[in-house]
């Protein structure tokens, strides 16, 4: 099978030392980012973007990569010992994990979640590794008015389809895309939503954007609102090597977690919290222990933990093979392939095969790092979770400025970074997503040009979109998702008013 | 493209207008803002922070306005260790200015300081 030449291909380029090398750093850094409050995944890749730009592509996208799955592992540590998820998929983990934890379970919890990441990462690489090449081959064949209506739907499902409102949903979205059109039209030249402000004809940086809605955001709404919480590290008093019945009843929740968390995160449809509760109601439903739920059941803890993880996988999945960022991080990996003039997509697997394989392989090889410092190092990690907040908000807004200014050299861009984080405080007080915001930023001038293009070919012509079957399909598929749920309320209505 | 995204925004923005004059935004908690009531000095003090540090930062440099932005964002957090912290961030600023200026060339203001 060609797909295993290519993997092999890979992974005698991910072994080399120095590949080996920015993957250690890539996990243990998404790792620590994972354990701390504050700070995640995506404000870490979003930081390093500014410096990475002079170091060789693989190596750093091995790095990003493994920043970003490392994340799940070390949220996960977090929201056992400290009740606080250290990362939004977490969340769950925390119901069950943390009540473990508090009847002195806490290392079984540790250890099913280490070990259930690490069979959702693993399984679910392999599944990369096999379902990409598929779904490269159908994308070859999408040309512009496809992709156009692809990312049409993704916009749509990822600010409508999650979330309270649809319609925050959506004003997140079209922020985003404002956002992304500030600077000058590179076909036409014309200054667009500059203001007649200099500073913004060059556009306005990703790392800006998302180290303030995320760092600096976070930041002020802790200070001002959770400044009184205190909490409480719970000590791991138990081993750290489960029981039989502990594996007895972990693993199907694992398997079960993964084949939940893979798809789910393949598609836009915001990223890892919907497997994870899903898992969590699943692992509920099918126990032979119901009355542990509650009070920490280690199923409740082994499903949601595979799910987050296999999600991100699957997150990395549509990204690589289709270009699609489905969850924020996702987009800003984007950015960080189009800092090297990558454009993730079919294209990528065709042009630079070396690449993407190597960084494929690496994940393996990231999950297997992971494995062994989220297990017999976890203490190092409980140590992060020991830093007084005053000095870790005032450290990461430090690192925030840094990459900021470093990005452009300019001192506008500190004012925009605050004024983009009262937006994110805003935001955060409003519950409006910021997912779409990302998406809508890095995804927006993708999908112009791909209209444009499409625009041309058809010369002028709009009909093109329902003309082509593909992307009419897709187009109608989102109609669909969008009418859909307001179509069955109305129906159900109706129906209850005649019954009456 | 502006055009579309202009009129999707006034359309948004209307529609949000309309929802918080009748009955507010579904689904957001609104006893939220007396139950925990924001801690505007707290919010002022990062403010602070930041604005300095945007404005001193070429001029003095980033290790002293960097500094500076850790003690405010401290306080902000109600650490009133002045000295402490004002060590910390400058131990901080001054390793992070050292790697990524001269270790990775990011670029950093020097500012006034003799280095």
């Amino acid at each position: 099978m060609e797909v295993l030449n290519f993997l092999a291909n890979g992974f005698s380029m991910a072994l080399t030392l120095q590949n080996l090398l920015w993957c250690l750093v890539g996990v243990t850094l998404g790792t620590a980012v994972g354990v701390l409050p504050g700070i995640g995944p995506a404000v870490t890749v979003a930081l390093l973007l500014p410096v990475t730009t002079k170091i060789d592509p693989s190596g750093a996208l091995i790095m990003f990569a493994g920043i970003y799955y490392g994340a799940m592992y070390g949220g996960s540590t977090t929201s056992i010992l400290l009740n606080t998820p250290g990362e939004s998929a977490t969340i769950i983990t925390a119901m069950e994990g943390n009540q473990m934890a508090k009847r002195g379970r806490a290392g079984a919890a540790l250890s099913t979640s280490a070990i259930g990441s690490f069979v959702a990462g693993t399984l679910t690489v392999v599944a990369l590794t096999f379902v990409s090449p598929l779904v490269v081959d159908v994308a070859l064949q999408f040309g512009p008015p496809e992709f156009f209506a692809l990312m049409v739907l993704a916009f749509i499902t990822v600010s409508a389809v999650l979330g309270a409102s649809a319609l925050r949903g959506l004003t997140a979205l079209f922020i985003g895309l404002a956002i992304g059109l500030v600077g000058i039209d590179i076909q036409s030249g014309a200054a667009r939503f500059a203001f007649g402000i200099p500073q913004l004809l060059d556009g306005i940086e990703v790392v800006t954007v998302a180290v303030g809605l995320f760092a600096v955001g976070e930041t002020l709404w802790v200070a001002s609102k959770e400044r009184h919480i205190k909490e409480k590290i719970l000590k791991m008093t138990d081993s750290i090597w489960m029981k039989a019945e502990d594996w007895k009843r972990s693993w199907k929740p694992w398997l079960r977690g993964t084949a939940l968390g893979f798809p789910f995160g393949a598609i836009p449809a915001g990223g890892a919290e919907i497997p994870t509760f899903l898992s969590y109601a699943l692992e509920k439903k099918l126990t032979k222990h119901p009355e542990e739920f509650g009070k920490g059941a280690i199923e409740g803890v082994a499903g949601p933990e595979a799910a987050n993880n296999a999600a991100s996988t699957g997150t990395m999945t549509t990204l690589l093979a289709l270009g699609l960022p489905t969850s924020a991080t996702a987009a800003i990996l984007l950015a960080a392939f189009q800092q090297y003039g990558l454009q993730p997509g079919p294209l990528l697997f065709v042009n630079s095969a070396d690449l993407v394989w190597t960084l494929i392989a690496s994940m393996y090889i990231g999950n297997v790092m992971l494995l062994v410092l989220n297990l017999p190092l976890v203490g190092v990690w409980v140590k992060l979770l020991k830093i007084p907040k005053h000095l870790l908000y005032a450290g990461i807004l430090i690192f925030a400025t840094l990459g900021v200014y470093g990005m452009r050299q300019s001192a506008f861009d500190i004012f925009l970074l605050y004024a983009v984080g009262v937006l994110g405080f805003l935001m955060r007080r409003y519950d409006f997503p910021t997912a779409p915001v990302l998406i809508g930023m890095i995804l927006g001038p993708l999908a112009e040009a791909q209209l444009r293009r499409s625009l041309s070919i058809s010369q002028g012509d709009w009909m093109i979109f329902l003309q082509k079957p593909l992307s009419a399909t897709l187009l109608a598929i989102t109609v669909l998702i969008v009418v859909g749920p307001w179509l069955v309320r109305k129906l159900k209505k109706t129906e209850a008013k005649t019954k009456h | 493209m502006p055009t579309l995204v202009s009129a999707g925004l006034i359309l948004l923005g209307l529609i949000l207008l309309k929802e918080a004059l009748f009955g507010g935004f579904r689904g957001v908690d609104e006893t939220e803002a007396i139950e925990n009531p924001t801690d505007w000095p707290a919010f002022a003090w990062i403010t602070a922070g930041i604005i300095a540090n945007g404005i001193l930062m070429v001029p003095v440099g980033f290790v002293i306005s960097g500094t500076l932005l850790f003690v405010l964002a401290a306080r902000g957090f109600g650490s009133k260790t002045w000295v402490k912290n004002a060590i910390i961030g400058l131990i901080i600023a001054a390793i992070t200015y050292a790697f990524f200026n001269y270790g990775l060339g990011l670029g950093l203001p020097r500012g006034i300081l003799p280095v």
